[in-house]
């Protein structure tokens, strides 16, 4: 398996209120395939997120990623680990507002070991013409397509999106997710959505439910749908 | 990277507030680079002056001719050369000194045209030729005929012309220098004589010792107590502290500006860090971007202002080259100066900014991104001053206030600074007004004063007796200090002295003035040990009362007793006060002072200092400008949703700007009002350690119409910042509020 959670449990603690984020969480997904988690707010889907994508940690059981262990990794560890797998989709883009859309792709070519072609990743996602373009001067999907973008320069093993499509219209959310299906299909990209939306689900190979921090469903879509054929 | 691109942007993005730093970077490396190589340049070329032209260690006036100088000489192992002057009247009211050509001690330095080589050649001090139009190919008609003038010179021992080694100011109006050839000299008459001397070893005071056996020493003037030779020390100390402190004190004050821009810049990129963080960047590389802020100021502030500093320096060398009738000054910005002035902002700046974005890197990616972090918190105060029975705008200024303290704090540091700087000025002048407006017209009441060259035994033609002697005292910090002690008539009146109350003080006693009795700890009642440096002898004094006078370290003691004190004649004086112009024979007089004269010298003396207190006024209303623009532009933009939000609410411009520029006028007060004592009890500091060498002390005064002139000038500033910040505030559009809400 390419990601292999076993058991794992977060505790957040605020002051003297303890909250158990995720309760013995076991999950698997193989390489490249697309899995989406479903959950209300709450649930523990960020959390896992976060603990896959090594920017938080858990207090019990392993995350392994392509044979990786990141519960046994430090702070530098974590890093690198980033640095080279590990590709983000926010929410909100958290585009840097003063970068073009060229130069906000640029900041992961800069850092990355073997990163694609920021012009081809630019035309993968339809907004080579706009590359000259500040954010401000884009709409939220075209801000995200730019997020999508600097997370798949990279050549990621692994893309994490954060409700990727959140803050953005039906059609808009449509293009977003078909352009990470296709970005799935050409460059075999192993991806993780967390969501609210019960509809993204038809495009996954996995679907999980999480619930106060447990899974309470974990199954595999045998009729994988594209997105320009699901309705919400 | 290509992150830098962001640095340039958001500078860009931000100008108004970095300017501002860079203008403080560029004044304090400025302010540096002039006046450190100036002081240095002076220092360097005065004791390379010193040096070639063999400058005297002190200087003496005897009774009789010495005789057998090659004796002493050898006995001693000092030079000895004996010196001849003639004062000659020049023009209407002034004094030209003649000094006769040295060959072994204090020789001239030839500042432009050709050296002396006839009897009828003469050199003239720059700074008197200069006020009285001569040039060099002009004649001059002196008592013993005509001399051309074949260039300019100057001389160790009247590096600062004065007519007088304990005058204070000098006046080329009044007085000035020139020397000829022996037997230019010869041309003039009979001379006043006397002897320069310069010591193998340190045997000053058994040669004293000695000389006062064979002969009878009239004055000894030791080259540290001659202001013509140690005024320009002070200065040029001054400089240098001017060059070391202030540079400093502006980076400090840069950095703190700098800190507070920068950490609410952190404060809004939190979430751009935790993504640069989640997309796998360094700790250290996170750090190298966000260092190339600092980095960028500093190289721009210090660059800028090593440069202008470089170009000005001369200017600075040639003010004090002019001033002073100094050698021409050598030596430009030295590699050491340009690469410390470049290097100083960076030293300042980079670890104070390294410890804002290591402070921020500390906290976890979630938090940043989460943007939590960047939640306002209630302060403590806050919490206690929840209910307020004030007006809504009053409640709503107050709150501003107690929110930002750090900002506040800011706010009064920042003005507290340039207010200082503006007083400076203003104090300084106002001491030097009082030392010598106000005290020198209430204590000296006379017009002239003329000290014999021998004992007077005969009733003075008209006026007052006095007699004066040299005596050394160890002050409180242990230096030794130089005390002239005067005998006068116990009913003199042409000399008033005050205590602290304001009543007068009889001359029956002894008196010491407030400035002396601060320097040796002497309260009215105790006893000073004194020694006389004629005769090297210690004597006790019993000091009946202190003056409320800084003219100098002065005792006055009755005449009588004045004579026991020293082993003088009975009834001898060596000198008359007097009214009225006395016509004593010039070879009887060892100096006359004119009170006129020393008035128009002190003008003359105040004048470049009026317009350096303009010019320092200039520079503290520059920094008060940027600080408060600064400050002020970073209210507007932390409050952007506040002031959209109250926009949207229907509030006026005008209504707004009380909001939230109100509160300002009162920080600005505070930090003004904070300022006054600061700067008295740091420019009494800078005094004292500056007039050290000097033997005079200043008091520290500020006049009330400087305060409120000082304080409207602040209260303008701010007015006229507010009015950038207006602009800044209309702004911000409505939708800021909005957009915030969604972010």
């Amino acid at each position: 398996m390419f990601v292999e959670v076993t058991n794992v449990s977060k505790v957040y603690q605020t002051g003297e209120v303890s909250y158990q984020a995720l309760k013995g969480v076991d999950l698997s997904v193989e390489q490249g395939q697309v899995c989406v988690i479903l959950g209300p707010s709450g649930s523990g889907k960020s959390t896992l997120l976060n603990a896959i994508g090594g920017i938080d940690t858990v207090e019990d059981g392993t995350i392994t990623i392509g044979g990786k262990t990141l519960t046994a990794m430090d702070d530098r560890q974590l890093t690198e680990y980033r640095r080279e797998d590990i590709g983000f989709v926010f929410q909100y883009y958290n585009l840097i507002p003063n970068l073009t859309v060229a130069e906000n792709v640029e900041v992961v070519t800069e850092i990355a070991a073997a990163p694609l072609s920021r012009e081809e990743v630019l035309k993968a996602v339809g907004l080579w013409e706009f590359k000259d373009r500040f954010p401000s001067e884009l709409s939220g999907g075209q801000q995200q397509r730019v997020s999508i973008a600097r997370a798949v320069v990279k050549n990621p093993k692994l893309l994490l999106c954060d409700e990727p499509t959140g803050a953005l219209d039906y059609e808009t959310s449509k293009e977003i997710l078909k352009l990470l299906q296709t970005i799935n299909r050409e460059y075999g990209t192993t991806i993780l959505i967390i969501t609210h939306n019960q509809a993204i689900s038809a495009m996954a190979h996995r679907v999980v439910r999480l619930r106060s921090g447990e899974i309470i469903e974990n199954r595999l879509n045998d009729h994988i749908l594209s997105p320009e054929r699901m309705e919400w | 990277m290509i992150l830098r691109k962001k640095v340039l942007r958001s500078l860009n993005a931000r100008k108004s507030q970095y300017i501002g730093s860079v203008l403080l970077i560029l004044i304090s490396t400025l302010l540096f680079s002039a006046f450190y190589s100036a002081g240095t340049n002076v220092t360097d070329s005065l004791q390379q002056f010193r040096q070639q032209a063999v400058e005297e260690d002190a200087h003496f006036f005897l009774q009789a001719p010495l005789q057998e100088e090659a004796a002493w000489e050898a006995r001693y192992d000092l030079t000895l050369e004996e010196r001849t002057y003639h004062d000659v009247s020049f023009a209407k009211d002034a004094l030209l000194r003649v000094l006769r050509e040295t060959k072994e001690i204090d020789r001239y330095a030839l500042l432009e045209g050709e050296k002396l080589t006839g009897a009828d050649q003469i050199l003239l001090d720059r700074g008197f030729a200069d006020a009285h139009d001569l040039q060099i190919g002009d004649d001059l008609s002196l008592p013993g005929g005509t001399f051309h003038v074949v260039g300019f010179m100057t001389v160790p021992d009247y590096i600062y012309p004065l007519k007088s080694e304990t005058d204070l100011v000098k006046n080329p109006q009044a007085f000035g220098v020139a020397v000829v050839t022996a037997d230019g000299a010869a041309r003039l008459g009979d001379g006043s004589t006397f002897y320069s001397v310069t010591f193998g070893k340190d045997n000053k005071e058994a040669f004293k010792s000695d000389l006062q056996q064979n002969n009878f020493i009239l004055r000894w003037i030791d080259k540290q107590d001659n202001q013509r030779m140690t005024f320009v020390d002070g200065d040029v100390k001054g400089a240098l502290q001017v060059a070391e402190v202030l540079p400093v004190a502006i980076l400090l004050l840069t950095i703190v500006l700098v800190s507070s821009v920068f950490s609410r810049l952190l404060k809004q990129e939190y979430v751009q860090i935790g993504t640069l963080y989640a997309l796998g960047y360094r700790k250290r590389e996170i750090l190298r971007h966000y260092l190339g802020y600092p980095t960028l100021l500093a190289l721009i502030g210090g660059g800028l202002g090593t440069v202008l500093g470089v170009l000005l320096s001369p200017s600075v060398q040639g003010m004090f080259a002019s001033f002073y009738n100094l050698p021409p000054i050598t030596g430009g910005v030295s590699l050491g100066v340009v690469l410390i002035s470049l290097l100083l902002p960076f030293v300042f700046l980079l670890p104070a900014t390294a410890y804002l974005i290591l402070r921020v890197l500390r906290l976890p990616p979630l938090h940043l991104m989460s943007g939590q972090v960047t939640q306002p918190k209630i302060g403590r105060l806050e919490k206690r001053f929840r209910h307020l029975k004030l007006r809504f705008a009053a409640r709503f200024q107050v709150r501003e206030l107690l929110r930002n303290s750090g900002r506040n704090l800011l706010m009064i540091v920042g003005t507290a600074f340039a207010s200082m700087l503006l007083l400076f000025g203003f104090v300084t002048q106002d001491s030097m007004d009082s030392l010598m407006g106000e005290q020198y017209e209430a204590i000296y009441r006379y017009n002239y004063q003329y000290l014999f060259n021998t004992f007077q035994q005969d009733p003075p033609q008209q006026g007052e007796k006095l007699s004066l002697a040299a005596f050394d005292a160890t002050t409180a910090s242990d230096k030794k200090t130089t005390i002239l002690v005067y005998g006068i008539e116990p009913d003199a009146e042409l000399i008033r002295f005050q205590d602290e109350q304001g009543a007068r003080l009889d001359f029956q006693d002894n008196i010491m003035t407030k400035s002396l009795a601060k320097q040796l700890d002497v309260q009215a009642g105790d006893d000073v040990s004194l020694v006389n440096q004629l005769t090297s002898e210690t004597v006790t004094l019993h000091i009946d009362r202190i003056a409320d006078s800084y003219l100098g370290n002065l005792i006055y003691l009755p005449l009588d007793r004045f004579n026991e004190l020293n082993g003088f004649p009975q009834g001898s004086y060596l000198g008359v006060i007097t009214n009225d112009k006395a016509g004593y024979p010039a070879d009887q007089l060892y100096s006359v002072t004119d009170s006129e004269e020393l008035q128009a010298g002190y003008q003359a003396m105040i004048e470049p200092l009026r317009y350096m207190v303009f010019a320092i006024a200039g520079v503290a209303i520059v920094i008060a400008l940027i600080v408060i623009q600064l400050l002020t532009s970073m209210l507007i933009e932390e409050s952007q949703q506040k002031v959209s939000m109250l926009k949207v609410l229907g509030y006026r411009p005008k209504e707004l700007y009380k909001l939230l520029l109100g509160p300002n006028t009162w920080l600005v007060l505070i930090g003004y009002l904070l300022a006054v004592p600061l700067t008295i009890l740091s420019l009494q500091q800078m005094f004292n350690s500056l007039t050290e060498e000097m033997n005079v002390s200043f008091p520290i005064q500020l006049n009330a119409a400087n305060f409120f002139i000082g304080l409207a000038i602040m209260l303008v500033t701010y007015q006229v910042s507010k009015l950038f910040a207006q602009r800044k505030l209309k702004k911000v559009s409505l939708q800021a509020s909005l957009k915030a809400a969604r972010d």
